[in-house]
């Protein structure tokens, strides 16, 4: 777009030898020197960074802006048919009285250990202020 | 002679138509409580006496002061001694504790009564302020020990309880052997060593629990070596947690033999 003048020196050293072989060069007319301003020369790369700028800023302008989804637990869909609990077969010992009353006699005492307190708490020793603190 | 057949028959039917003595603990738990507010009564009012004599220093707030002191010391002696033998109910009606191990405990009741029952004497006979202090302090000095008697039987008791608790699971676990060897020829071998290992697991935790009763025990003789207060804190709370833990190791005994009966009960 821009020539590269060219420079004085090299005019002068030109007419010098043409003048040595005896000629009489034109001289060329001085061409004006345009210098541009820094920016001038990045406009194109500058107008693309602020393009890109503003779509991200105003990306996260939006996203601030835009209230959050609140997303809901998944609800099951309720089946007709539920899943079969596995078929066990009882034992002939299950069958006998000695074994039922076993069996009962194994969920009582679980129950009752479970039940029981050994901190009683109506044997908490009486809180007594001893000294009498009378002043001598 | 039809007199003495008469009154052989009356008598055993007059016996058995009087009510039975039920839930002494009861009835010594009310005593107990009645003692302990009729106590906080007589020591607030000794409070005021007291503050009114250390205000004015006059006769007849001094003279006040005394006879609230003598009575407040009296009601403290009556309500321990309250205490001591709801101690002593609890312990007549744990029926897991041993014969040797009751009659340590009601052996230290026993001590601790008759030094408040002296000390309950000494009261009536205190003439002035001075003579209250000395018998206060008595009391004073002689707290530790009787702290520790009583902490030592409330740990006592609660072994007692859990002693009682092992002696119904060994019953049910003694069942539960009984018919797993006499119905050991109907089990695959398979299902066989299932339950003796839930069986192994059982013995095991039954180990530990008796181990960590005899720990307690152990614990519980260091009452009688220390006065310190603070360290009968530390005891008493380390001996509550011990208790806890063996009684876990019971409940946990008795989940693998509910694990022994579900595998007995199915055939699967």
């Amino acid at each position: 777009m821009n020539e590269i003048p060219t420079t004085p020196q090299n005019t002068q050293t030109d007419t010098t030898n043409l003048n040595q072989i005896g000629l009489n060069p034109q001289k060329p007319p001085d061409i004006p020197i345009l210098i541009l301003p820094w920016y001038e020369k990045y406009k194109t790369v500058l107008i693309i960074a602020g393009v890109i700028a503003t779509i991200v800023a105003g990306s996260l302008v939006f996203q601030a802006a835009t209230p959050k989804k609140i997303v809901l637990p998944p609800i099951p869909t309720p089946t007709l048919y539920p899943t079969p609990t596995p078929d066990r077969k009882l034992s002939p010992l299950s069958g006998l009285q000695e074994f039922r009353d076993l069996d009962a006699e194994v969920s009582s005492l679980s129950a009752h250990l479970d039940s029981v307190s050994l901190d009683d708490p109506s044997l908490v020793p009486p809180t007594l202020t001893l000294p009498l603190g009378f002043q001598n | 002679m039809n007199k003495i057949l008469s009154s052989f028959l009356i008598i055993p039917l007059f016996l058995s138509l009087t009510p039975p003595v039920l839930a002494s603990s009861l009835q010594a738990y009310k005593d107990y409580i009645y003692e302990f507010d009729t106590y906080r009564t007589k020591n607030a009012e000794f409070l005021v006496a007291k503050n009114e004599f250390d205000k004015f220093k006059s006769l007849a707030s001094e003279t006040a002061a005394l006879d609230k002191t003598k009575i407040m010391l009296s009601q403290r002696d009556q309500l321990l001694r309250a205490y001591l033998l709801l101690l002593n109910e609890k312990l007549n009606e744990t029926k897991g504790m041993s014969t040797t191990d009751r009659s340590l405990y009601q052996k230290l009741i026993t001590n601790e009564v008759s030094f408040l029952e002296k000390q309950s004497t000494l009261v009536s006979g205190i003439g002035s302020i001075q003579d209250a202090s000395n018998v206060s302090s008595q009391l004073e000095s002689h707290y530790g020990v009787l702290q520790g008697s009583m902490r030592q039987t409330i740990i006592g008791i609660s072994v007692g309880v859990l002693l009682e608790l092992k002696s119904q699971f060994d019953s049910t676990f003694g069942r539960t052997k009984i018919l797993i060897s006499t119905n050991r020829g109907i089990f695959l071998p398979q299902k066989q060593a299932t339950i003796d290992r839930w069986l192994l697991q059982v013995d095991n935790k039954t180990t530990l629990f008796s181990q960590k009763i005899d720990d307690i025990l152990r614990i519980n003789a260091k009452f009688q070596n220390s006065n310190s207060s603070s360290e009968h804190d530390r005891t008493f709370q380390e001996q509550k947690n011990q208790i806890l833990e063996a009684k876990q190791y019971l409940i946990e005994a008795q989940s693998y033999i509910k694990e022994v009966m579900t595998t007995l009960k199915y055939q699967n």
